[in-house]
């Protein structure tokens, strides 16, 4: 362990400690975290600490987070004598997020608190990782937003993967487009006040409100669609035309058993058992904005 | 004493900070997926050498870091990085699948670029990237301000979407808002061999939309604990998709799948500000989008003509109307002198409006079954010109946290959604006295008490006159507590009441009562476990609250039968939304470190819920099962593998309603009765299974880099049913019960993605990349199986369609690019 921290800058600590109190100078973190510090100084963190700290505490580099290092110095293998944001850190996981909440506070950040994530235990260094740039943005602990959040919702990433998906795995979205991690005021940390409001901020078109309404899609977009992908078209549920007749039995054609000899390649053929099933004469199933449209064919 | 001269300069990392915010528009595109990291070309090193694998509190190791290299021009330092280079493709390469979100055209690309500069001196920045230039997956992004002051950021994103390109469109002018047959087929007055020989010269067409985005973005920090930020963004979408139309009811006439045109523009603008202290923060913000079509409605030429009853000659569509969205909200948190209690509160105000001119009730002319259509054909026979439509949501919240002891902490929160709908339409002509509506430009026969037309003297004429204004509200009560029993061990309890008021459905009220329960416990590994109980019950089921929206409500009508008339809907079916259910929920999460490089992480889910339902929605099962395994090797590798599976069940029963497409037996709705007798009744069960399997290699030699990814999912969906008799089934004359079988051929999907990136540096700064990438895909749909051609006729009517079945494919991407990165200017 000695050959990481030199004579020299031993002594040089212990010149320093005292001057500000338990701090010490930001040159002896260096001394022992050189390459650590390397990496450091590319980030944002080091570029606003170094170049324009904006208070007392974003002067102190390393200290700023990490707490002062007097003790660190003086023990530096006794776990505890620092703050520490990885996993053999002593520092309990809420104290840790209170550090990084010293400074983000607020903002996006505002419901934290009793949030999802912050309930189960996450850490904000379980995806973020201020040392070093490994993404493009938010200093995360992985290359990119998505990768972050697939590290611990496997799931997601294998729906994504599925026949229907929308085109995050081809860098086309993020879960941030939809999802806000720190917190928000709906239980699946959703961005807006409702599932349906997050939809729409892509598919506009669907927001309507159109004369004739149908009731689910009011009520909740994911009672037809699964949004991280699906086996189905149009990331449905399930199958059409059963996906329908969960709910309608109208008398008429709209109960009857559509079977393998109805599809295009049996005997007794029938649009419902084709292509878009119910959907080829009800095209408007999100909402109908024509007079004569009440049953959704228009 | 400032240590670190902040000289540094990276060409993957622009970071802003706190711009989460700001997250929304480019991340990049299909080809740049897996390429290695820009200014690579040294071997990764741990970020902390004295514990080189640092893991996340939760476990998971952190990945190894690129170390950079700066350079200064001036006073400022940073650099440039390009790639540029060929692709090229073979196989099935012009499938949908294959090309879906992507643009794999042969040829010379400028697939990445990017620079970035940075004065230490002042801390401005300046960076920029993108790729794929000029093909239809491009993007790109600047962005300059002052680090900790302020920023701008501008960016352009293209996403292609392509969902066919084998479709056979019959018409003419695909795309636009009108689609004409061909000069050889009489609109309304076709025969099956005609159109036979017009399709015979149609060749394949490409349905595909580009959806391009331009967005500005802009924040302003004046001081440490303010910062105010405008975002705006308009998106262009391009196109056509297929869409459905048809004339009569299904068996009776003639469907025919349509184009749809797509011309749609979206504008977004957001405003920020926010403040935040140690005692309090706060939070307001307007958000507003505004969609613009230019493509109000879709007219096609009826392909039709041997049908029943007459046919019409063409027909229209109201397509996606003009909207606008506001929202604005305000949050505030503050901490509270007692318990070191905090208190958060938002309130949101959002409305959704939409106003665009409607259309007259048919676009058809003429007499169809004793109804003059000249008098629906103009929009005086509208009760109104435009809809006037209007929503609006109202949403406050409020929570309240304490600790008494530090390992104790307890929370209540309050969450009100008031939702209210302002759309009244109701569907009456002033020119002729009548309500109701033109169904299907005429095609269900429109004085026959079904087709749209109330005619009071026709015993049962219960059609459609108003809109349906459904509203919910929701009231959210919630209590919760969390105990630290020790460091490491954290146990947390929710008590929540949902309470859902709705307007015109089924229920007034629905309650959904939840209980929460969470471990998270951190020790050799990370364990995090959570049970769900949900019990959703309510006031009386009304299967019919539609009633007064209906002509039935209307003085004169008369009852199609003696007792009443025919029954909207099976009494006995619950919709899913609002059925009594019951529902457990288990998940489970362990991350453990098996060694010391390594990290193993086993999620499992479980979550079944059943509905009290006899008919409609039963039950469903969701199992999941996800493993996740990552390993640092020795010599600059790494590994990694993860598996997925995914189990997903549900039932569904139903029951055919006796008499077939038109008629009615009786008004009795329950099931036994006349309509829905229990010989009738049948049901699915849909099992749906996925394994989603990934395994990936990275190393980094002396001079080269080589990482693989490869990943497989196969699906399969089984759809089985059974029936109590014939009676259950949508038949034609001759059909048995050994044509229906007892299920559909399964669904299923599978796809295989191999990708392999080579960068050989040739000088410093300058590489070569070579690239490999191949896909396969087989997708199996019964929804297309038979579907060969763009005809299929039954016996009584012949149907059109675009035949654009999903494609099987193998194609394979070859690209040689030249990387000139940093070094290669000095």
């Amino acid at each position: 362990m000695l050959k990481y921290l030199p004579l020299s800058v031993l002594f040089l600590s212990l010149s320093a400690f005292g001057e500000e109190g338990d701090y010490i100078d930001q040159a002896l973190c260096e001394g022992c975290h050189r390459s650590t510090s390397e990496h450091w100084s590319h980030t944002v963190h080091a570029r606003i600490f170094s170049a324009g700290p904006r208070n007392e505490l974003e002067a102190r580099g390393c200290q700023a987070c990490h707490g002062p290092g007097a003790d660190h110095l003086l023990e530096p293998t006794r776990s505890g004598s620092i703050i520490g944001f990885a996993q053999r850190s002593q520092t309990p996981v809420a104290d840790q997020n209170q550090v990084c909440a010293g400074c983000h506070a607020g903002g996006d950040r505002l419901h934290w608190d009793g949030s999802m994530h912050e309930s189960s235990g996450v850490a904000c260094s379980d995806c973020h990782n201020p040392m070093a740039e490994f993404s493009s943005q938010g200093l995360l602990s992985r290359e990119s937003i998505n990768e972050t959040c697939f590290s611990c919702h496997q799931s997601q990433r294998g729906e994504f993967r599925r026949r229907s998906h929308m085109p995050l795995l081809e860098g086309k979205l993020s879960c941030l487009d939809c999802h806000n991690p720190h917190g928000s005021a709906t239980d699946p940390l959703l961005k807006t006040d409702t599932l349906n409001e997050t939809c729409y901020q892509c598919h506009a078109e669907k927001r309507g409100p159109f004369l004739w309404e149908h009731a689910p899609v009011q009520e909740d977009c994911a009672l037809c669609h699964l949004p991280h992908g699906s086996n189905h078209e149009k990331l449905l549920v399930t199958a059409r035309p059963v996906l329908c007749q969960q709910c309608h039995s109208a008398i008429g054609h709209v109960n009857e058993l559509i079977t393998r000899g109805n599809l295009a390649s049996g005997p007794g053929r029938d649009p419902r058992g084709i292509g878009r099933s119910c959907s080829n004469c009800h095209v408007q199933v999100h909402g109908s904005n024509h007079p004569s449209g009440a049953r959704l064919q228009r | 004493m400032k240590v670190l001269p902040a000289i540094g300069f990276t060409l993957i990392a622009f970071t802003i900070a706190g711009q989460a915010d700001d997250s929304d528009g480019v991340s990049g595109n299909a080809l740049n997926r897996t390429a290695p990291g820009l200014g690579a070309g040294q071997p990764a090193q741990p970020i902390n050498p004295l514990h080189p694998n640092t893991r996340s509190p939760s476990g998971l190791l952190y990945p190894r870091v690129t170390p950079l290299t700066p350079y200064r021009f001036g006073q400022w330092v940073g650099d440039l990085w390009l790639e540029a280079g060929a692709i090229g493709t073979s196989g099935s390469d012009g499938a949908a699948g294959f090309i879906e979100y992507s643009d794999w055209d042969d040829g010379l690309v400028l697939s990445r670029f990017a620079g970035g500069f940075y004065q230490p001196e002042s801390n401005r920045y300046v960076d920029f990237e993108g790729g794929s230039v000029g093909r239809d997956d491009q993007y790109y992004q600047l962005r300059s301000g002052r680090y900790g002051r302020y920023g701008v950021r501008a960016y352009f994103d293209a996403v292609p979407h392509v969902f066919s390109t084998t479709a056979r469109v019959l018409w003419d002018g695909a795309g636009t808002d009108r689609l004409t047959l061909p000069s050889s087929l009489e609109p309304g007055n076709t025969s099956e061999q005609a159109l036979r020989q017009a399709f015979s010269g149609i060749g394949n067409s490409r349905l595909a939309v580009e959806r391009e985005k331009l967005g500005l973005g802009v924040h302003f920090t004046p001081d440490p604990h303010s910062r105010w930020t405008l975002r705006a963004s308009t998106e262009n979408r391009d196109g056509a998709r297929a869409m459905g139309g048809t004339f009569d009811y299904p068996g009776f006439g003639q469907f025919m799948e349509t184009v749809e045109p797509i011309d749609y523009q979206t504008t977004q603008i957001a405003l920020g500000y926010q403040t935040a202290g140690a005692q309090a923060q706060f939070n307001a913000s307007y958000a507003g989008s505004f969609f613009r079509n230019d493509m109000a409605s879709l007219t096609w030429d009826n392909a039709g003509g041997f049908d029943f009853p007459v046919p019409q000659t063409t027909g229209r569509l109201a397509l996606a109307p003009d909207n606008e969205y506001h929202n604005a909200k305000l949050d505030y948190a503050r901490r509270i002198p007692w318990w070191r209690g905090r208190l958060t509160a938002t309130v949101s105000a959002s409305s959704m409006t939409q106003d665009d001119e409607l259309l007259p009730p048919t676009i058809a002319s003429g007499s169809q079954s004793g109804i003059d259509l000249s008098q629906w054909n103009t929009s005086e026979a509208l009760s109104r010109q435009t809809a006037d439509a209007e929503r609006t949501q109202l949403m406050g919240r409020l929570k309240l946290s304490v600790q008494p002891s530090r390992k104790l902490r307890l929370s209540g929160l309050i969450r009100k959604l008031d939702d209210e709908n302002k759309t009244r339409y109701q569907a009456f002509n002033p020119v002729n006295g009548l309500y109701g509506y033109i169904g299907l430009d005429g095609g269900l026969f429109p004085a026959s008490g079904r087709g749209g037309v109330f005619i009071p003297s026709v015993p049962g004429s219960r059609v459609r006159i108003a809109s349906i204004p459904f509203e919910k509200d929701l009231l959210r009560q919630e209590l919760t507590a969390d105990y630290r029993l020790s460091r490491k061990l954290r146990l947390g309890m929710t008590l929540s009441r949902d309470r859902k008021s709705y307007r015109h459905r089924e229920r007034n009220t629905v309650n959904d009562d939840r209980l929460r329960l969470r471990l998270n416990a951190r020790g050799q590994g990370n364990l995090r476990l959570s049970y769900e109980f949900l019990d959703r019950h309510g006031d009386v089921y009304d299967y019919d609250p539609y009633e007064s929206f209906y002509s039935s409500s209307l003085p004169g009508f008369q009852p199609e039968f003696p007792g009443g008339t025919r029954p909207h809907t099976l009494a006995n079916l619950r919709k899913y939304d609002l059925a009594d259910q019951q529902r457990h929920q288990f998940e489970a999460r362990y991350i453990w470190a098996p060694d010391a490089a390594m990290d193993l992480s086993v999620h499992v889910k479980w979550d079944a819920a059943d509905y009290a339902a006899q008919f409609g929605l039963r039950d469903t099962r969701r199992t999941q099962l996800g493993l996740d395994w990552n390993y640092h090797a020795p010599a600059n590798t790494r590994l990694f593998a993860f598996y997925n599976y995914q189990n997903h069940r549900r039932k569904v029963a139903n029951i055919r309603s006796d008499t077939g497409n038109v008629f009615a037996a009786g008004p009795d709705p329950f099931a036994g009765g006349d309509n829905y007798p229990l010989d009738n009744a049948w049901s699915e069960s849909i099992d749906e299974n996925n394994h989603v399997l990934g395994v990936g290699l990275s190393r980094s030699f002396d001079r080269a880099e080589f990482n693989l990814q490869y990943s497989v999912i196969h699906s399969n969906t089984a759809i089985g049913y059974a029936f109590q008799s014939i009676g259950a089934l949508s038949r034609a004359p001759g059909y048995t019960s050994a044509d229906a079988g007892l299920g559909f051929p399964d669904l299923g999907f599978q796809n295989h993605l191999l990708e392999a990136n080579v960068r050989w540096p040739l000088r410093p700064g300058v590489a070569l990349r070579l690239l490999y990438r191949y896909e396969t895909e087989r997708t199996r749909d019964f929804h297309y199986l038979g579907l060969t051609q763009p005809l299929v006729s039954n016996g009584f009517s012949t149907d059109v369609y675009l035949a654009s079945i999903p494609e099987d494919f193998s194609a394979s991407v070859y690209a040689v690019m030249l990387e000139l990165g940093p070094g290669a200017w000095r």
